[in-house]
């Protein structure tokens, strides 16, 4: 591919960057306006963005790259790496989704966090996330990635943690931090190992080489710890555990960071890095079982939640499981329109869900709520749309991505993955709608339901507009070849085709098991008929164990961590205080044995001195003599 | 030979007395001893270096004695005694 | 003028130190305090003018002073600078005037107080410049005195214990060192006029059989060591640094280990080339160990200080790791970390001994909930937090990056496992962020007051710093590289400087692939 220098590209990510200096410094004194300063300059990033990918566009298909190089970062010996940036089509997609997405969010969190202490603060941190967030896609190298990757995962702990009075959150955050950093950890030694075999880190280098360069081992090696990285970040099993957790922060950055953007940044980094993960097939075939595994895993825990958040929360996770699938079937554009979709539906079921705790007044317990479909309309028909696109109901967003997924496990025979992903999304569509209709219909059953109301305009207009795009985004891949799919080839790679059902009769079948869900759904939750209480506690203690994630929290807390404390503790006090520091101590206590016993020598005495004296003189004459 | 007897002779004052003043004595009988085979020594062999040399000892001898009796008399003033066992102050 | 830049860099603080001993007793606290910052400013003020006189990407040494003191003997005075030894000065140039800023509340026998600060100064700034051995060590030496008397003088509960033990045990290495220097100098007689010159030493050393060599290197080895510290002899500086005053903390921390680690590079590895590779393996075993080890014992700890010491001794594991590479990245990385740890671990106590100042405990069960009453002072905090756990666009990832990657050319198992470091600093950093900030306030620390103007003037330019070495490295890097290239060259002869990856493998030192 040729590509083209374009010196505006560092305007998209500078933008938020510089408001959110802004926001951090004088953010006290701008008082309400710095919410709309750091919405303006998300907006403005957006038009940026926009109008750089129509410059994209307006390419020919083979001549889709821009690059920029800023400045040197690192330069020591023959390793350079420069602060570069570079939008193709897979980085032009996200940067839209990012700062069109991210904008809307940023207005809908003017209104929620209106009237918090440190709001000037909180929109400084969300800027500076896009910020990061836009460095991780549009760098041209793995270390400015690795930059946005961090920095990311920064502004995540400190937005969890953002009402730090609360010792929940605080934990979350770093809860949330810690594990993520484990798989970065890994990523980081991933890293090293494309330094010690391509001497740089640059993506064109790397991706043009590596066939040349890397053995399948090495190639193998270094996919797993990328994905390792990716697993961390996008809460895939074993690393899930963090997601649900950081629920505990405001839902505006719930639905930026943990739907939309931060979280998809492991999909990202699999379809960029895609060229490493077919050099070696083991590499895949982990991406494909990891992602059928949490998207079955997550749903399952997904059904049983309480909390709304906490339901969106393993949604989301299930989702990404999805969107891995169809990376590690090699359908990297599917993987990413999946991507896009899901930013959209998700962004707005967790805004939604926003809206009903900010009109319930801060509850979130979904067996309080009921009957909010009169109460808060705008509020329940966005979120009908949202749910019905996940859920995979044509013509809705949602369903094109699933099916699109679902359609490639049948096509190259994979039929287990076929079925599993069809069980997953048969659990989607059912705590969707349990959701659904828990919330929006029946009685109300709490009197903060029963009190409910509408929210602001701040609130509705980005839902509406989140919904406008949820129904429509589906239109993007929709031709036969894929318009979206298409667009991103040159980057991603020719998707194999394989031959299997008709596309139609699949699609159709998805959506028979969805309208299944959602039917089930509604007569147990939504009709009055059935006694759901009741009905869980026959189910007890599974629904119990799926609440609690099928304990994998308390596994790690038995396996890992308390042996850890105990270890470190060990380390500290038995072996550095007593072992080592006794060492010291004890050479210390025999010199001063030594001391003593020496000293013992200074009778005093004049007459032991002189005896000293005369058998010394002695030794001596009895030395030379011998020696002569 | 005689200087050897002598010798011996000034090192069992020195070790077994407990009078400061004996043991100085015993001490100039050492030393005496020794200028005695040093005079010996340098007329059989025909050398002066031997009578040099006992010149100097008698110098440092007299020098000796002068500040030891010193310090022995200061000592007797405080304490009343020349026993060596009684000033152990030096000790540990 | 330009040639003896360094020598006045050496005396200011001794001057400073002069006039403080003779009329302190005369002159009021307050006026001591400033005449002390001013010393430390003017000091920062000459290194200034050697930073812009130095010619980067030039090797060897620039602006050397030389004048001789007993030429039969061939003891000299003889100082130069090079790319390495250029930034550690001006760390430390740095650092102290933001230390005496730090001391303003040193209450007793302040006058006492300043002279030692100044004397280590001066003994620490001869230290990373001289280049004649005999010289180095008198300046290393010199070191302790003043630190034993900062601890045991005004530090904490435990002070004295701590001093001695700090006293002791550096000096116990250090002898060694002296039997070192000393063997090589009655050889030095050899090759011309007697002298302990490095780079006659040097040749003296290239000329010895290769056990003795060894023996030497080991020597040389165990001084440094001690100071560095390097696991297993590092058990002197949790005491050492829970005990002292922050200034003090501060100082032992960003300065006075990087002699430590100075010294390693300096002298160990072109000295004895052969050795260093022969030992490498051992000495990057201990490094690993204490890069982890130094991890898991700060996971553990109740008070904060003792935390921050103990991460110290990982920090500079990976300083150690990265120099026993050999290789391009590596070293240059151990170099920028070095300089970066004083940043970040001085920036650390110094905010701790902000705490400390007004809770007036150490222990993390008394603290918590700081956040909402501090909200500078802890934002602050968080952002060395992050800056110390190797946050990318913070100084210290640089460092730490090019160290795993430097080393991870050579042994996969050792880059990987110093990788781990980073998750546990992540750990350790966040928790204890999290138990002094969040959690709940207790009644007495509901009204301490945030940053006064001095205690901002003390972080800001630190802050600073760490923010602009993360985003751009090669500020220092430039002048960094030709050095450390010199060094490696030294090192692998066979080789010039080594660099990373690329489709040529990179020889590996002997018997190092695990």
């Amino acid at each position: 591919m040729v590509s083209h220098p374009n010196p505006a590209l560092w305007l998209i990510p500078a933008l938020p960057l510089a408001t959110a200096a802004i926001n951090l410094l004088w953010g006290r004194r701008l008082g309400r306006w710095a919410g709309w300063l750091a919405s303006a300059s998300v907006i403005v990033s957006f038009a940026v963005s926009l109008a750089v990918v129509s410059q994209l566009v307006a390419k020919p298909a083979d001549d889709r790259l821009f690059l920029q190089h800023l400045v040197d970062w690192i330069s020591v010996g023959r390793f350079v790496v420069g602060v570069d940036l570079r939008v193709d089509g897979v980085s032009a997609t996200m940067i839209l989704v990012i700062t069109g997405i991210g904008a809307l969010i940023h207005v809908y969190a003017i209104g929620y966090m209106a009237g918090d202490p440190r709001y000037g603060r909180f929109f400084s941190y969300m800027n500076l996330f896009v910020f990061f967030m836009l460095m991780l896609v549009l760098g041209a190298n793995y270390l400015v990635l690795y930059l946005g990757w961090e920095g990311v995962g920064l502004c995540s702990y400190l937005l969890i943690g953002f009402w730090s009075e609360v010792p929940a959150n605080a934990e979350a955050a770093k809860k949330a931090f810690i594990t993520t950093r484990i798989g970065d950890t890994l990523m980081l030694i991933g890293l090293a190992l494309i330094v010690f075999r391509f001497g740089t880190l640059d993506f064109e280098v790397v991706f043009g080489t590596a066939g040349t360069v890397l053995t399948k081992d090495a190639a193998t090696a270094i996919a797993l710890l990328l994905f390792a990285g990716a697993v961390g970040k996008s809460a895939q099993v074993p690393l899930h555990v963090w997601l649900p957790d950081a629920m505990a922060g405001p839902t505006p950055v719930s639905a930026l960071i943990h739907a939309a953007t931060m979280v998809t940044a492991g999909v990202y980094l699999v379809v960029r890095s895609h060229v490493l993960f077919e050099l070696s097939g083991v590499a895949l075939t982990v991406v494909l079982v990891v992602g059928v595994v949490t998207a079955v895993f997550a749903a399952t825990c997904a059904v049983a939640q309480q909390d709304i958040k906490r339901v969106l929360a393993y949604s989301t996770i299930s989702q990404l499981g999805f969107m891995f699938m169809a990376a590690g079937m090699r359908a990297y554009g599917v993987a990413m329109f999946f991507l896009v979709a899901h930013a959209f539906y998700k962004a707005l079921l967790f805004l939604g869900a926003g809206s009903v705790i900010h009109g319930m007044h801060d509850e979130q317990d979904l067996r309080r709520m009921g009957g909010l479909r009169r109460l808060m309309p705008i509020t329940f028909a966005t979120f009908l749309v949202g749910a019905l696109a996940q859920a995979g109901i044509p013509p809705l967003a949602g369903s094109f991505a699933k099916d699109a997924v679902l359609e490639v496990a049948q096509h190259s025979g994979r039929e287990t993955v076929y079925v599993l992903g069809s069980v997953a999304a048969f659990l989607s569509a059912f705590y969707l709608g349990r959701m659904l209709f828990l919330t929006f219909f029946g009685d109300a059953r709490s009197d903060r339901a029963r009190a409910a109301r509408e929210s602001p305009p701040l609130l509705w207009v980005p839902l509406v507009l989140l919904a406008v795009g949820a129904a429509t985004a589906g239109w993007l891949n929709v031709t036969p070849e894929g318009r979206l799919t298409g667009f991103l080839e040159h980057v991603t790679g020719f998707t194999p085709a394989g031959q299997g059902v008709a596309v139609a009769a699949l699609a159709a079948v998805a959506t028979v098991i969805s309208l299944l869900a959602l039917a089930l759904t509604w007569w147990i939750y939504g009709s009055g008929r059935v006694d759901w209480i009741g009905f869980r506690e026959r189910l007890e203690p599974l629904p119990r164990a799926a609440l609690n994630g099928w304990y994998v929290d308390r596994a790690y807390d038995t396996a890992v961590i308390q042996p850890a404390k105990a270890g470190a503790w060990v380390t500290a006090y038995v072996v550095d205080a007593r072992i080592i520091d006794g060492a010291v101590n004890a050479i210390g206590g025999g010199v001063k044995a030594l001391a003593d016993g020496g000293r013992q020598l200074q009778t005093g005495f004049v007459r032991s001195y002189a005896l000293a004296v005369f058998l010394g003189a002695v030794a001596i004459l009895v030395y030379v003599g011998v020696r002569s | 030979m005689l200087s050897g007897i002598l010798f011996m002779l000034g090192t069992v004052g020195v070790l077994t007395r407990k009078n400061a003043l004996l043991i100085f004595m015993s001490v100039e009988l050492q030393l005496n001893a020794v200028n005695l085979a040093l005079v010996a020594f340098s007329r059989l062999h025909d050398d002066l270096t031997g009578q040099v040399l006992a010149f100097f000892s008698m110098v440092v001898a007299a020098a000796e004695v002068v500040v030891g009796l010193a310090i022995i008399v200061a000592i007797y003033r405080r304490r009343r005694s020349v026993d060596v066992d009684d000033v152990r102050e030096l000790r540990w | 003028m330009r040639q003896h830049l360094l020598t006045f860099t050496i005396l200011f603080p001794l001057v400073g130190a002069t006039l403080i001993a003779l009329v302190g007793r005369r002159i009021d606290d307050r006026d001591t305090r400033i005449l002390a910052l001013l010393t430390t400013l003017a000091t920062f003020g000459v290194s200034l003018l050697v930073l812009r006189d130095f010619q980067t990407g030039a090797t060897g040494y620039q602006m050397v002073d030389r004048a001789s003191w007993v030429r039969s003997l061939g003891l000299q005075y003889l100082v130069g600078v090079d790319g390495i030894s250029l930034w550690l000065v001006l760390l430390t140039t740095f650092l102290f005037p933001i230390s005496v800023l730090a001391s303003w509340k040193i209450g007793t026998n302040v006058a006492r107080y300043m002279v030692a600060i100044l004397v280590l100064e001066s003994a620490v700034l001869g230290s990373f410049v001289a280049l004649d051995l005999l010289l180095f060590f008198l300046f290393f030496e010199a070191i302790l005195v003043p630190m034993y008397l900062i601890i045991g003088g005004w530090g904490s509960g435990n002070r004295v214990y701590a001093a001695i033990k700090f006293f002791l045990f550096t000096m116990a290495g250090s002898a060694f060192l002296l039997v070192g220097i000393l063997f090589l100098y009655s050889r030095s007689g050899q090759l011309g006029p007697p002298s302990f010159e490095l780079g006659r030493l040097t040749q003296v050393a290239g000329g010895l059989p290769v056990p003795t060599a060894r023996w030497l290197f080991l020597a040389f080895f165990v001084a440094f060591a001690v100071k560095v510290p390097l696991f297993p002899l590092h058990t002197w500086l949790p005491d050492a640094h829970t005990e002292a005053p922050t200034a003090g903390s501060v100082l032992l921390a960003g300065v006075l280990l990087k002699v430590g680690t100075y010294g390693l590079l300096r002298f160990n590895l072109s000295m004895f080339p052969q050795a260093s590779i022969h030992f490498a393996t051992f000495v990057s075993v201990l490094a690993v160990i204490g890069i982890i080890y130094g991890a898991v014992c700060a996971l553990i700890q109740t008070d904060v200080k003792r935390l921050v010491a103990y991460s110290s001794v990982s920090h500079l594991g990976f300083v150690v790791l990265g120099i026993f590479a050999f290789t391009q990245q590596a070293v240059t990385g151990g170099v920028l970390q070095m300089v970066n740890h004083g940043l970040a671990t001085g920036a650390l106590f110094l905010l701790v001994g902000m705490v400390y100042e007004r809770t007036h405990t150490r222990e993390f069960a008394e603290m918590g909930g700081l956040a909402g009453v501090m909200p500078w002072l802890l934002g602050a905090f968080l952002f060395v937090v992050f800056a110390s756990a190797g946050l990318p666009g913070l100084s210290s990832f640089v460092g730490e990056f090019l160290v795993i990657v430097g080393t991870f050319a050579v042994s996969h198992l050792f880059g990987a496992l110093s990788a781990v470091a980073v998750v546990l600093g992540a750990i350790y950093l966040l928790w204890s962020y999290q138990r002094v900030a969040y959690g709940p306030l207790r009644e007495e620390h509901r009204y301490l007051p945030d940053l006064s103007g001095r205690e901002v003037a003390v972080l800001a330019p630190v802050l600073a710093l760490l923010l602009v070495f993360g985003v751009y490295p090669s500020l220092l890097t430039r002048s960094i590289d030709p050095a450390t290239c010199v060094t490696i060259e030294q090192v692998r002869s066979s080789q010039t400087c080594a660099d990373v990856g690329g489709p040529v493998v990179p020889a590996a030192a002997e018997g190092r692939q695990p």
